[in-house]
């Protein structure tokens, strides 16, 4: 078969499909499918709001009555956390925002920044993520139980906590942004 | 063809005048059946999402082919963040083809030997490879993937003679 024998198959190639559902019924359920994924993204977001307003209201009594060194702790925390749910819907927005009618070399060229933001966030989560509310949550315990056994086992459960963090985070990079950034590395190499 | 005037009727258009080319698109870049299922349902999820941007300035043809096109190659992204909101688990938008009983065996087997051959491809040169078989021009083929239309004849002068090749293969 040669190129313009490819080229007649091609063309001549008969598509019908049964008929499962109407053009209406598949109208609604693409209509569904994308409100179903804004909802989502709306409901995560009320959901972090919240939590963050419940942990903040929990903090609250200790920042009024609580020893100086407690009340710098929760201080820390809370800008920790306003700084941390800043920079993640930053992120979030950026990732969720979609360019599908672009070129496809405009479109590779945003995703592939979209990806690099995302890595170095998390090639960076030690110092925004892990370190400043567990130096917050330290001090409060720190302020409350004074340096005791007590202290010394949170320390060791909060290390081992932000371990854990760090760990799922780094996961996260080897498993899914890298290998995704090479993908779209390869694609605008392909189109060069 | 505007949009904004019946967003509902430019869509069912879009796809009823394009659904063959969308098929096509699936069943070059998925894995499987599952896979191209679900790729036909993103398709058209994101034409009904990107449909308020086309305001006729690039061709029907033109818009959906990027549509289509960047959903195929970026798919995982777009998958990975919607999988909380999938409603439809059995996919009931994909209605399956129907093989059309005055195709010959031997048409069929050509076809097959073409699709084993575009799989060989890198995803690009599907793209372009694609359209090209579709008789788009070269100008909708660079408009479509952002490249320069010299670069389209280079690419596929290239592409034709490789394919060449593994159809004259595929044929022995």
């Amino acid at each position: 078969m040669n190129f313009d024998e490819a080229r007649l198959a091609w063309r001549s190639q008969t598509i019908t499909k049964d008929s499962g559902i109407s053009e209406a019924e598949m109208l609604q359920l693409v209509k569904r499918e994308s409100s179903a994924f804004d909802r989502t993204i709306a409901r995560r977001d009320r959901r972090e709001l919240i939590t963050g307003i419940i942990v903040m209201l929990a903090f609250l009594p200790v920042l009024v009555t609580g020893p100086w060194l407690s009340r710098l702790g929760v201080l820390v925390v809370l800008v920790a956390l306003a700084v941390i749910y800043r920079r993640l819907a930053t992120a979030r927005r950026v990732e969720e925002s979609e360019h599908v009618e672009l070129s496809l070399s405009e479109l590779l060229e945003i995703e592939r920044a979209k990806v690099t933001g995302q890595i170095r966030l998390l090639e960076s989560v030690v110092s925004w993520y892990i370190i400043p509310p567990t130096v917050g949550a330290m001090l409060i315990v720190i302020g409350i139980s004074g340096l005791g056994w007590f202290t010394a086992g949170y320390s060791i459960f909060a290390l081992g906590v932000a371990l854990v963090v760090y760990w799922l985070n780094q996961l996260a990079l080897r498993h899914d942004l890298r290998p995704r950034r090479a993908q779209l590395e390869k694609l605008i190499h392909e189109l060069r | 063809m505007r949009v904004m005037r019946d967003p509902d009727e430019t869509f069912l258009r879009l796809v009823r005048e394009n659904d063959a080319r969308l098929r096509k698109i699936c069943r070059v870049y998925a894995s499987d059946t599952d896979a191209e299922k679900d790729l036909y349902q993103d398709i058209l999820v994101q034409i009904w999402r990107a449909l308020p941007s086309f305001e006729g300035t690039s061709s029907p043809d033109t818009w959906l082919y990027r549509v289509a096109l960047n959903t195929a190659l970026t798919q995982k992204r777009q998958r990975t963040a919607r999988e909380s909101a999938t409603l439809d688990e059995g996919n009931p938008i994909w209605r399956n083809p129907i093989p059309t009983p005055d195709e010959s065996l031997e048409a069929r087997q050509r076809l097959e030997r073409l699709y084993a051959a575009i799989a060989r491809l890198d995803d690009v040169d599907k793209a372009i490879v694609m359209m090209h078989l579709d008789e788009r021009s070269h100008r909708e083929i660079a408009e479509v993937l952002g490249i320069t239309e010299s670069y389209v004849g280079v690419k596929l002068h290239r592409i034709r003679k490789t394919m060449a090749t593994w159809l004259a293969e595929g044929a022995a």
